[in-house]
């Protein structure tokens, strides 16, 4: 079930210079600031805030038997971290780029914290070196009660492949949002496990995973929701298009505990083949062990629906722009329209 | 021009026979009804025409202004000047019903884009006609349209379009009276010597709105009789069952 820690795949290499940078959109990191809030590089655990060790401390403790949490926690920490403190209503949303500036293997942690009642929205760039690199990425997260997190996040490689570890962890608190869309454009290798804690009542999340693989990409990705907590609610939505060669694999877990009485969880997750040597799957599961909640899941695993190519073939279009509509189409429930692919 | 010529056609759906050599000639400007009872060819031959994939000819051709479409695919044979108003239009989320127009009009442009601004008119204009709510441009394609409406919709893709031939399988199946009558309106419309239509159609009601030229009668993958408009009226009175001797041995040139 899930991600497996396979050194084939995914290996730890020792990290000691990773060189990066960051930059956000004046405007937003303006707003920020002037609210109370910051954004702050970290190059050891000793840096962070009280309340960014306690977190990151937390997690570590409650993902031992994570084989690549631990690798990870072995190299020396350095990233970002977020704080955006109680009541604050961020008007701009936070475009913040995070560019990898050097071929060797990375090791990057971010750290968010959006205080109780407030909102934000934030999009995250991260960038690859355009020659091939391996990064892991860890995020930690706190979205505090009624607060709202719509957080975007792209990982935007050249036209090397690359070999990315992409792990996060958000916690949403009493009736806390989180909406949350994660965008892999990235070539080569991609393992992704993002987890979002509904740990308080009245929490919930989206989760979106939106994904186009080519060549001979190999993509799994792994989204769980946790239902902690009496009436929180949660969606995945995975959709992927493969091309080529690519391998899509894509697991979605709506996990419902004991005491989570009106929980309501549901998943879908589909990929649409386009060339014959792609392939793929999903596999949704749900893990429940409460009688009183609503929980449900589809997935498919397939190519055009030959119904509606043939209707837009009957207007006129040529197969190839018929074939992009449905494309578009397909992905329509998980990407925003701007970021469709041409 | 728009003159739709049929011979001898024999259809089969996988290992099944469909369509039992069809004759059929419609001549630019005219509209002919195609009637039948459930299950005998008749949406067979509309997609047969359109060039359905799902369908294969294994005896004779179509013509289209002397053009033999009969090996062409589907998107070259609406660019011909080919249209097929679907008993079911399929739903695409994707694209708003504008966009999809516009396409459409591009492709049957050469791929040359034509200019938006008079698009837009027009197709306000034409959605005004057939009383669409302007909102539904900017709807994705069929997206969650009633029956009706994805019914008008397709007779507003056929006006702007500007098919020379036009085949509407059904377009009058679960209307309400006020309904079929913007629909007839739509199709009467685009009455001229340049465009020609076949109706497929199970009731009279629509032909009160639309009057054929010809009306077709088609039994066992066959067209078994053929007349005016009065031949509908007839029907009406009498059903198919007087007709059924007819299948045999047919000629319905």
């Amino acid at each position: 079930m899930g991600i497996k820690y396979d050194p084939q795949n995914f290996s730890y290499a020792s990290m000691t210079t990773t060189k990066w940078s960051w930059k956000a959109n004046p405007l937003a990191l303006q707003e920020l600031q002037a609210a109370g809030g910051r954004i702050q590089v970290f190059g050891s655990t000793q840096q962070l805030s009280v309340a960014g060790k306690r977190l990151l401390e937390s997690e570590l403790q409650a993902n031992v038997d994570n084989q690549f949490m631990l690798e990870h926690a072995q190299q020396s920490w350095q990233g970002l971290e977020l704080i955006l403190p109680a009541r604050v209503t961020l008007k701009n949303k936070l475009h913040l780029e995070i560019t990898f500036e050097a071929a060797q293997p990375s090791a990057f942690t971010m750290l968010l914290n959006v205080g109780a009642g407030s909102q934000m929205q934030l999009e995250r760039e991260i960038h690859y070196p355009p020659v091939s690199t391996r990064l892991n990425l860890l995020t930690c997260g706190k979205v505090e009660a009624d607060s709202r997190l719509n957080l975007v996040d792209r990982l935007q490689g050249g036209q090397s492949p690359q070999q990315s570890l992409w792990m996060a962890n958000l916690h949403c608190q009493k009736d806390a949002q989180l909406d949350w869309s994660f965008y892999p454009e990235v070539k080569g290798k991609v393992l992704g496990k993002c987890i979002t804690v509904l740990e308080e009542q009245g929490s919930s999340a989206v989760f979106k995973v939106g994904q186009f693989g080519r060549r001979d990409d190999w993509i799994g990705i792994q989204g769980l929701i946790d239902h902690r907590a009496p009436k929180t609610f949660s969606r995945i939505k995975m959709r992927g298009v493969l091309y080529e060669k690519a391998q899509v694999y894509f697991t979605s877990i709506g996990k419902i505990n004991k005491g989570a009485h009106g929980a309501n969880a549901a998943q879908e997750s589909r990929l649409m083949t386009i060339e014959p040597h792609a392939k793929g799957s999903v596999n949704p599961l749900l893990i429940i062990d409460e009688n009183d909640v609503q929980a449900g899941h589809a997935a498919s695993v397939g190519q055009y629906d030959e119904e509606a190519l043939y209707y837009l073939l009957s207007r006129g279009l040529v197969e190839a722009d018929a074939k992009q509509i449905l494309i578009n189409n397909f992905m329509e429930p998980v990407l925003p329209k701007e970021t469709v692919e041409k | 021009m728009s003159t739709l010529l049929i011979k001898d056609l024999k259809v089969v759906a996988g290992e099944e026979p469909i369509l039992n050599g069809v004759n059929l000639e419609i001549k630019a400007g005219e509209v002919h009804a195609l009637m039948g009872p459930n299950g005998t060819g008749k949406s067979t031959l509309s997609e047969t025409i359109m060039g359905n994939p799902l369908y294969q000819i294994v005896e004779g051709q179509i013509f289209l202004d002397g053009q033999d479409i009969t090996t062409m695919s589907v998107d070259e044979r609406a660019r011909a000047g080919m249209f097929l108003a679907m008993q079911y239009p399929t739903e695409v989320v994707g694209i708003s019903n504008a966009d999809f127009i516009h396409a459409a009009l591009n492709a049957r442009n050469g791929n040359q884009p034509v200019a938006i601004l008079p698009f837009l008119n027009e197709l306000k204009q034409q959605m005004d006609f057939l009383e669409i709510d302007e909102d539904y441009a900017d709807r994705g394609l069929n997206a969650d349209f009633s029956g009706g409406e994805k019914k008008r919709n397709e007779i507003l893709q056929m006006m702007m379009l500007k098919p020379s031939f036009a085949i509407l399988d059904e377009i009058d199946s679960g209307l309400d009276i006020d309904a079929l009558q913007i629909v007839a309106k739509g199709i009467n419309a685009m009455r001229s010597d340049e465009f020609s239509c076949l109706m497929v159609t199970h009731y009279q009601r629509l032909l009160n709105y639309v009057v054929p030229d010809v009306v077709h009668i088609m039994m066992g993958g066959k067209i078994v009789k053929t007349g005016g408009p009065e031949l509908a009226q007839e029907l009406e009175k009498t059903g198919y069952a007087d007709l059924s001797g007819a299948v045999e041995g047919s000629d319905n040139d």
